[in-house]
């Protein structure tokens, strides 16, 4: 055997994953090459010493309780679906139907990304352009970012960032919460000058992707994604000024 | 009772598993609160799928479906899993921690405790990929087979996952250099 080709087997060689004629083999080696008997050693020692190391932590006994008292409660709904068989046969078909549909979802979405995009940042300009027309700019009007991030907790399942950034010029107005396609949005309102801006934050699964920007009907948009997170700014002041109030969201505040 | 029978069967098979899972789920996702949950939860759906179960490794069966469960728990509540591993990427570049070494004598065992502190968290700075071989494997003792199942993935990657797990915590722990 040449040294390369011990390599390549050595974490299978000290897992005891090999044939006997490899084991024959890979010992005929290690015997004369120096290099590949330390490297083994090496990588025995560290295995030994994870075993030895990670250790198991128990888990809290309140959890054997816990999942007990479920298991029971399982049983008890149980009884109202005497149809165990279809019942089981429904659960166990029911993750390939959702990975077809995920599947399918998941070109759609591909071929549509563009669209979607385009048709969520047109719905922000909407509820946008609404929030200003309908008087209904706020659900809770404060310009103390205390005061507005808590009111968000329990209305949404994430927690918007709200910034205090009147230093820089763009003072806070408020919060509202927003339903934009079929999903809860959190709008927080800052003005600079005499223009409102709406910055949006929903929930995202996605990856991130570039900052997108965009504008329909005279109004700007900037979308842009990070830490989970989802960012729509919209507002009628011009774009140069809106990308450099969304650079001050890049900074550690 | 038919249901009372089939519990006390699922306890006694799955019961003495509940710490490997439990270990496995706080590894995955990083914290013991989410990983109480995740557990239960997990075990919630072993049970739905016990008629299912048809005595293969009790140990493997359970752990897949704790595996399972934790990634989709994580995805659920947004907490950081690298969906998008990349086996190039994430295989290098990592910064060492201090050397640490296993005690050999009495008076190396005070700083023993340092030591299991420094190797888990070596294990926590892997990505969730290498992680999961590591653990299975040196914690659980799992055969590549065995992983192989556990994760969904061929055996020649959970070998050469685990390889290069090994070597990121030899640059991690800065020590068995050859």
């Amino acid at each position: 055997m040449k040294c390369n080709e011990v390599t390549a087997l050595l974490n299978a060689f000290v897992d005891d994953e090999l044939s006997e004629y490899e084991v024959n083999n890979m010992h005929l080696h290690i015997q004369h090459c120096e290099k590949c008997h330390q490297e083994y050693m090496a990588l025995k020692q560290l295995s030994g010493d994870l075993q030895a190391e990670i250790g198991h932590d128990s888990a809290p006994q309140y959890l054997h309780k816990r999942i007990k008292n479920s298991l029971i409660k399982e049983d008890s709904q149980d009884k109202f679906l005497p149809f165990r068989d279809l019942q089981s046969s429904l659960i166990y078909s029911l993750p390939a139907l959702l990975l077809g549909v995920s599947i399918g979802w998941g070109l759609l979405s591909f071929q549509n990304n563009r669209q979607v995009q385009n048709g969520w940042q047109q719905s922000l300009v909407s509820a946008h352009v609404g929030s200003l027309m309908a008087n209904h700019l706020t659900d809770i009007a404060s310009s103390d970012s205390h005061t507005v991030k808590p009111w968000f907790h329990g209305r949404l399942d994430f927690s918007p960032p709200v910034y205090d950034l009147t230093g820089k010029g763009y003072p806070l107005v408020g919060g509202r919460l927003d339903y934009i396609a079929g999903g809860k949005v959190a709008a927080l309102v800052y003005r600079h000058r005499q223009h409102t801006i709406n910055l949006f934050v929903s929930a995202s699964l996605a990856r991130p992707e570039k900052t997108k920007q965009a504008s329909y009907s005279g109004y700007n948009v900037i979308s842009w994604r990070t830490n989970r997170l989802d960012y729509s700014l919209v507002s009628d002041l011009n774009i140069a000024d809106l990308e450099s109030f969304r650079k001050l969201f890049d900074e550690p505040l | 009772m038919f249901g009372n029978g089939r519990r006390k069967q699922f306890e006694k098979l799955f019961q003495p598993h509940l710490n490997a899972a439990y270990n496995l789920a706080r590894y995955l996702c990083g914290n013991a609160f989410d990983a109480e949950d995740i557990v239960q939860e997990a075990y919630l759906r072993a049970y739905r799928a016990f008629a299912n179960y048809n005595d293969e490794n009790s140990r493997a069966w359970i752990l897949t479906i704790t595996r399972n469960t934790c990634y989709s728990w994580m995805r659920k509540y947004h907490m950081n899993i690298e969906m998008s591993f990349n086996e190039e990427l994430d295989s290098t570049e990592i910064e060492g921690m201090p050397a640490c070494s296993i005690p050999q004598s009495p008076e190396q065992l005070a700083e023993s405790a340092c030591c299991q502190r420094q190797v888990r968290e070596a294990i926590k700075l892997l990505p969730i990929a290498f992680r999961e071989v590591i653990i299975l494997r040196e914690l659980e003792g799992l055969s590549y087979r065995e992983i192989a199942a556990v994760t969904g993935n061929p055996q020649g990657t959970v070998m050469s996952r685990l390889s290069r797990a090994r070597q990121q915590l030899r640059q991690l722990l800065g020590d068995y250099q050859s």
